[in-house]
């Protein structure tokens, strides 16, 4: 049943993210693109692309695209309704018992680990996105481009994108 | 995303306090999921219950998803036309020097000494040159972590 498993699959990888969207790449890599073959890695980088230059959650521009890709328009809910499953009962029982959590010293600890851990996986991403797309100068150059751009001004995802699409359709 | 919660919520509406989405935010990036549903169920919790903590989560996602909806079916028709291929070819690089660009200004805020220079080092190395699950990274870290507090409090009393 192609539905459950998406919502399953979703929730897991919900569940399993911490620190926010880029560190919850290598979760969604390793389930769609290498567990379930849902995308090709290019089309994992694409989708990358997609949602840094869309509004909203990384997770959920991801879970929304890869549902619909696969099943549909009900497959898009299902998959969104998976990856904020988690989030949802979560944090209903954070707030809840919110002086519990706020100062627990097993949280605190859990994330002094976790956090560090989560920027090793950002790494990762880096490393994977950076080896399968740096393959020629030209792709080399609009790295670099766009890397040094950013240390001068802080980049608009939005507009990199379009502006590298432009300059991909004229050199590629 | 979360500077605007701030600025509609906090200061033009008033409908919260400084304090409260504060720690809103911190227990959103502390728990699992994105941040920006995370907070928003908080602090819709803690306005009006139960339902409006779902309503808020359901509003944060409507715009991301309405969006992604509309593009993934121009997508799919178009995945063949040979000037996507070359925008997406021309998006990719720009793509790897932005999360490039994240990490450096992340590894520059975050807290460094051996320990967390050490965790980061071996959680990048084990996922990318082992391929060992993330998942499977998650959980021995917060054993780790639980077994670290236990001894701590044990080196207390």
């Amino acid at each position: 049943m192609l539905y459950l498993k998406l919502f399953l699959i979703f929730f897991k990888i919900g569940i399993f993210s911490f620190g926010g969207g880029l560190a919850m790449l290598p979760l969604i890599q390793e389930e769609v693109v290498e567990n379930q073959g849902w995308l090709s890695e290019h089309e994992f980088i694409d989708l990358v692309a997609i949602a840094q230059s869309t509004p909203g959650p990384i997770a959920v521009n991801g879970a929304t695209f890869i549902g619909q890709k696969t099943g549909g328009f009900l497959g898009g809910i299902v998959a969104t309704a998976g990856v904020v499953s988690p989030s949802i009962i979560i944090m209903f029982i954070i707030a809840s018992f919110f002086f519990i959590f706020s100062h627990n010293k097993f949280v605190k600890e859990a994330l002094i680990w976790i956090k560090p851990g989560t920027i090793g996986f950002i790494a990762s991403a880096v490393w994977f996105i950076g080896s399968k797309t740096l393959v020629d100068w030209k792709s080399g150059a609009i790295f670099i481009a766009v890397l040094s751009y950013s240390f001068y001004k802080k980049p608009n995802p939005i507009f990199v994108t379009i502006a590298t699409g432009i300059i991909g359709i004229l050199i590629f | 995303m979360l500077h605007l919660i701030e600025y509609e919520l906090v200061e033009k509406e008033k409908l919260l306090d400084y304090d409260t989405f504060h720690n809103g935010l911190a227990l959103s990036q502390t728990s699992p999921g994105p941040i920006a549903v995370n907070i928003a169920i908080f602090l819709g919790y803690r306005l009006g219950g139960y339902v409006t903590g779902l309503i808020c989560a359901i509003a944060t996602i409507l715009p991301a998803f309405l969006i992604i909806s509309l593009l993934t079916g121009f997508l799919i028709e178009y995945s063949d036309n040979s000037y996507l291929v070359k925008f997406f070819r021309g998006i990719r690089p720009a793509v790897a020097a932005m999360i490039t660009f994240s990490l450096i200004n992340l590894l520059r805020k975050s807290k460094r000494n051996y320990l967390s220079i050490i965790t980061m080092i071996i959680s990048f190395g084990l996922l990318t040159f082992v391929s060992i699950s993330p998942i499977t990274i998650i959980i021995s870290l917060i054993i780790i972590s639980i077994i670290s507090r236990l001894v701590k409090n044990n080196a207390v009393s």
